[in-house]
């Protein structure tokens, strides 16, 4: 929908999961034509939207040369207070 | 704060590796061996760079051929931290069932550390033609490309993290470091930075006026430009101690600040509102009156209007311990300029003219950062 953004990427998608908790919509991955069958086992949102109860989302982000991140955000109350581990 | 500084890796105008930097620390007269004339500036501006720079001595004869300057810098420094602290001989782990590969990272700092392959991208594309820019050369123009490369060399798989703030980055990369550290992501952290002095670098610096000489203090020593790399290696200070690790000095506060310029339209902004604020921060943290600190390892550079910053807020902080200056022999290292004080900082600990030192940094653009760092034998008493 809004092309590899690099750098900025995973923050402008961390808003975008922020809203999937608030607003209980999963945004769609549009112009999805054909599922490849490595992913055949992932729940795609394909080019609708999806109204759904999301308490936990995971924001993944991978970059070129071999920087993995990965993000859990929650509504509040849900997940366990932090006890200070990774 | 309190973790560990168990070894370091440098490459610098001074040499490469710690036996040939403590040689000459030694030796003395570091103006002399350190500055010279540019072969990459223009002009007749006096630069610190890493003469005689023979990559193949460090990294052997394979594999780092499209490399730039910086990564290889960067890379072998790296390299040499870890062999210092006792974590890896001959590119192998030497107790990996304590620190192995997926238990060492990066905090890495560089301010203008992918000027130079971007200039020279854009230089192919406008002036021959956007066909022959050469594919293998673009990773260098993504400024956290070259911290990566230390990570693919030494196999190391924990997080891998560039810190761009300007001069107070290797500082700065001390509190990322902790964080990663604190959190159990990893055992040890190769901390610090590198830079490199380049024409593109050099030629910003003099049309923003800072590399003219109009910033020359009162002793007539205009700013030079410096480069190199220093990587320490930190870890949580009683796991060091509990492999068995040598402590060379003990980092025990951290602060930081930013002070925005009063304009848009200024250039450059050199505040003491926040290095007082910085340095005010690292005391707190590290629980310690001003008195107990007994040198400064200042960032003068020679531009008069940041060194009398930094004078201010040494007052206001009412500190009135002597000053080591390593920019005046280094030169300015941006981005690297604190893991150089830090390394200057433990000369004065080996030598045993200073138990504790306040590391300080100061941007161009209003932020400044300060460590506070520790002789770890004998430390003053924290006031509470």
């Amino acid at each position: 929908m809004i092309g590899h953004c690099m750098g900025a990427a995973s923050a402008l998608e961390a808003v975008s999961c922020v809203m999937t908790l608030g607003d209980g919509v999963i945004p769609p991955t549009i112009h999805h034509e054909q599922t490849d069958p490595e992913c055949a086992g992932l729940r795609i949102v394909a080019n609708e939207k999806q109204e759904a109860k999301v308490d936990v989302v995971l924001n993944n982000s991978l970059a070129f040369g071999g920087y993995d991140a990965a993000l859990c955000l929650a509504k509040p109350g849900i997940l366990p207070a932090d006890t200070g581990a990774n | 704060m309190r973790l560990a500084i168990t070894g370091f890796g440098v490459v610098s105008s001074l040499g490469v590796g710690r036996a040939a930097w403590e040689a000459a620390v030694a030796e003395g007269d570091l103006r002399a061996k350190s500055l010279g004339r540019a072969t990459a500036a223009p002009g007749d501006l006096p630069v610190a760079e890493v003469w005689d720079w023979e990559p193949k001595v460090h990294l052997g004869p394979k594999g780092h051929r499209s490399l730039d300057r910086l990564t290889k810098f960067l890379v072998t420094a790296g390299k040499y931290a870890l062999e210092d602290a006792g974590l890896k001989a001959e590119g192998a782990f030497l107790a990996e069932e304590t620190v192995g590969p997926t238990d060492v990272g990066v905090c890495s700092a560089t301010a203008y550390g992918s000027l130079d392959a971007i200039t020279e991208l854009n230089r192919v594309a406008e002036l021959e033609d956007p066909r022959y820019i050469n594919p293998q050369r673009f990773p260098n123009t993504v400024i956290n490309a070259a911290a990566g490369y230390v990570s693919i060399w030494e196999d190391l798989r924990a997080p891998n993290t560039t810190i761009v703030d300007g001069n107070c980055g290797a500082l700065d990369a001390v509190v990322v470091a902790e964080t990663h550290l604190q959190h159990g992501r990893a055992k040890a952290m190769l901390v610090g930075g590198g830079e490199v002095a380049t024409e593109p670098l050099v030629r910003a610096l003099c049309r923003l006026g800072l590399a003219t000489g109009d910033g020359i203090t009162g002793d007539g020593t205009p700013l030079a430009i410096g480069e190199g790399a220093t990587y320490f290696v930190v870890e949580q200070a009683d796991a060091a101690n509990a492999r068995g690790a040598t402590t060379l000095a003990e980092l025990r506060g951290y602060g930081t600040a930013f002070d925005a310029p009063a304009s848009e339209a200024q250039l450059v902004h050199g505040s003491s509102a926040a290095l007082y604020a910085a340095i005010t921060g690292a005391l707190g943290e590290a629980n310690l009156d001003a008195d107990a600190i007994d040198l400064v390892i200042s960032t003068q550079s020679g531009l008069a209007f940041f060194d009398d910053a930094e004078k201010a807020a040494l007052a206001e902080a009412a500190i009135d311990a002597p000053l080591r200056t390593p920019k005046r022999h280094l030169g300015e290292t941006f981005g690297a300029a604190g893991a150089f004080g830090m390394l200057d900082a433990l000369d004065s600990f080996r030598s045993g003219t200073a138990q504790t030192a306040l590391v300080l940094t100061l941007g161009y653009y209003g932020n400044a950062s300060a460590v506070v760092m520790q002789r770890p034998a004998k430390a003053p008493t924290p006031t509470a």
